[in-house]
């Protein structure tokens, strides 16, 4: 029989990368992922930081100047493991990037970590940049959270950019209920000359109308 | 393949107090804690429609360990069962086990017409390790030994070169049963008599063995693909891993974690097979797609 069994080697992990548990983990793993220029150590310190939730900060700080994709992946991947508040603000951070498969990366991740993203979506509501609106709509229609159909409502009956309006129709038409046709039509009121929004809104009643009430 | 069919979160079905399992009653709120405990252990997410068939092998645990109340067995489960035979046990009844040789056996072409030919015809000459192949997870070994077959029945280097192959699961019993090689005939099913003939011994009464020589040229190990504890010992090991039919049970971030094991696992270049039914596109931006004459794969870059 040619094919050959070989015994498992025992773990080789790399002994640059110390463990999470080991003192002083937290700061040998952030120089790592700050200064080594092996893309593999910065990717195995990433993905070792995840027990760590002091790190998140610093690792949502690092995704912005990593170039390999692979380690930005890790950093997103702990992050979402990480989840907590700085994990949220750190990656809603890159709404403003310039590169877009970054926020796309980053959207999905905030996502992932559900409700905890949240209250921190509801915030960024609020920000003077009509395009991180826009941003934390989209994390908000993948949420599936009590409270993202009324704050789309008050996005609709207040926001003054259009656009952002138009996203949050979007957003309604995925997981809003009967009970949005309201504000939705309300918002189509505030924009009488645009055709295309009144086109949206349609669309999004007929959507909504079949989903019932919460 | 270790179908674990478990789908969706549990929306809260059942009425509090049924027993239609049999047994003990096991509680909404029992049932979400034990839900959520099993969940952070495994990455695995019960559905629905799996409530009965959860009662009942939770059921069959309390028996087993004695305890008389569903908390009193999680709590055993949380904080004495240090070694983590119990939480062992538990996985092994929760995990259904269910394939046959040559399944999906189009992968199986690429592999040998395509896969292993680039593989080999991009390694440095003096690179002179064994090509890894892992399958993960492997159930009760059906998968790990078609592909050592069809390999020595298809594949002209198969005598040139060496082929290390590892089934893996997180099922001990299911490898147990891997390494013992005991089919029945609908498991066979797909195999030509010559086949039959050459890699199984049978004892007439619909029971196929593999022979020894086979059984001996594969490794078995536990693996739970979502812990990184024991995923760090095979770390730029292998370079095919098929993982067909186990991603699409797990979770969102399961699924990113799973994705993250497997590019950690792959050598540069390497190759992952998902089922017929999985994309690694919807998971994770880690991986390539190469169209290959017999079936798509995702590989790691090569740099």
């Amino acid at each position: 029989m040619p094919l050959l069994r070989s015994p498992v080697k025992p773990p080789s992990a790399d002994r640059e990368i110390p463990l999470p548990a080991e003192s002083g983990a937290v700061d040998t793993l952030l120089q790592i992922l700050g200064t080594s220029p092996s893309a593999a150590a910065r990717r195995a310190a990433a993905r070792e930081l995840d027990g760590l939730p002091d790190a998140a900060r610093a690792l949502a700080a690092h995704l912005g100047h990593e170039g390999a994709p692979e380690v930005r992946e890790a950093i997103v991947t702990t992050l979402i493991e990480i989840a907590s508040d700085a994990a949220v603000r750190g990656l809603a951070d890159y709404f403003g990037s310039e590169d877009a498969e970054t926020r796309n990366a980053v959207v999905e991740a905030l996502r992932q970590i559900g409700g905890l993203s949240a209250p921190i979506m509801k915030e960024r509501l609020a920000s003077s940049d009509p395009d991180e609106r826009i941003f934390a709509i989209n994390v908000m229609e993948g949420l599936d959270h009590a409270d993202v159909a009324a704050s789309l409502r008050d996005v609709l009956a207040k926001d003054p950019d259009m656009n952002v309006g138009l996203a949050a129709v979007e957003a309604l038409a995925q997981i809003g209920r009967a009970e949005d046709a309201a504000a939705l039509r309300a918002f189509a009121a505030r924009f009488p000359d645009e055709p295309f929004v009144g086109f949206a809104v349609r669309l999004a009643c007929e959507r909504v109308a079949g989903q019932l009430s919460s | 393949m270790s179908d674990v069919r478990h789908t969706s979160r549990l929306n809260g079905v059942s009425e509090a107090g049924r027993s239609d399992a049999g047994g003990l009653t096991i509680s909404e709120k029992e049932f979400e804690r034990f839900q959520d405990f099993f969940y952070r252990k495994t990455g695995i997410i019960f559905g629905e429609a799996k409530r009965y068939f959860v009662d009942r092998r939770l059921n069959e645990r309390f028996l087993a360990t004695g305890h008389e109340t569903p908390t009193s067995y999680l709590q055993f489960l949380k904080f004495d069962d240090t070694r983590g035979q119990e939480l062992q046990h538990l996985i092994n009844v929760m995990t259904v086990n269910e394939t046959y040789f040559y399944r999906e056996e189009y992968q199986f072409r690429c592999l040998v017409k395509s896969l292993l030919p680039e593989i080999v015809a991009a390694r440095p000459p003096k690179d002179k390790r064994p090509i890894r192949i892992w399958s993960l997870p492997c159930a009760t070994g059906e998968e790990p030994y078609s592909l050592a077959i069809y390999m020595l029945e298809n594949y002209p280097d198969v005598d040139r070169l060496d082929i290390d192959i590892v089934g893996s699961d997180i099922d001990t019993q299911v490898l147990a049963k891997a390494q013992a090689g005991l089919y029945d005939d609908r498991s066979v099913q797909y195999l030509s008599d010559a086949v039959r003939a050459r890699y199984f011994k049978t004892s007439g009464a619909g029971q196929w063995q593999i022979i020894d020589d086979l059984r001996s040229s594969i490794d078995f190990l536990p693996v739970n693909i979502n812990d990184r504890r024991e995923m760090r010992h095979h770390t730029n090991a292998f370079d095919i891993i098929f993982c067909r039919n186990l991603l699409i049970y797990f979770d969102d971030l399961s699924r990113r974690q799973a994705a993250e094991a497997m590019f950690d696992a792959l050598r540069p270049g390497g190759f992952v097979c998902l089922g017929h039914s999985e994309s690694m596109s919807r998971i994770s931006s880690l991986f390539g797609v190469r169209k290959f004459p017999d079936a798509f794969v995702y590989q790691k870059p090569r740099s």
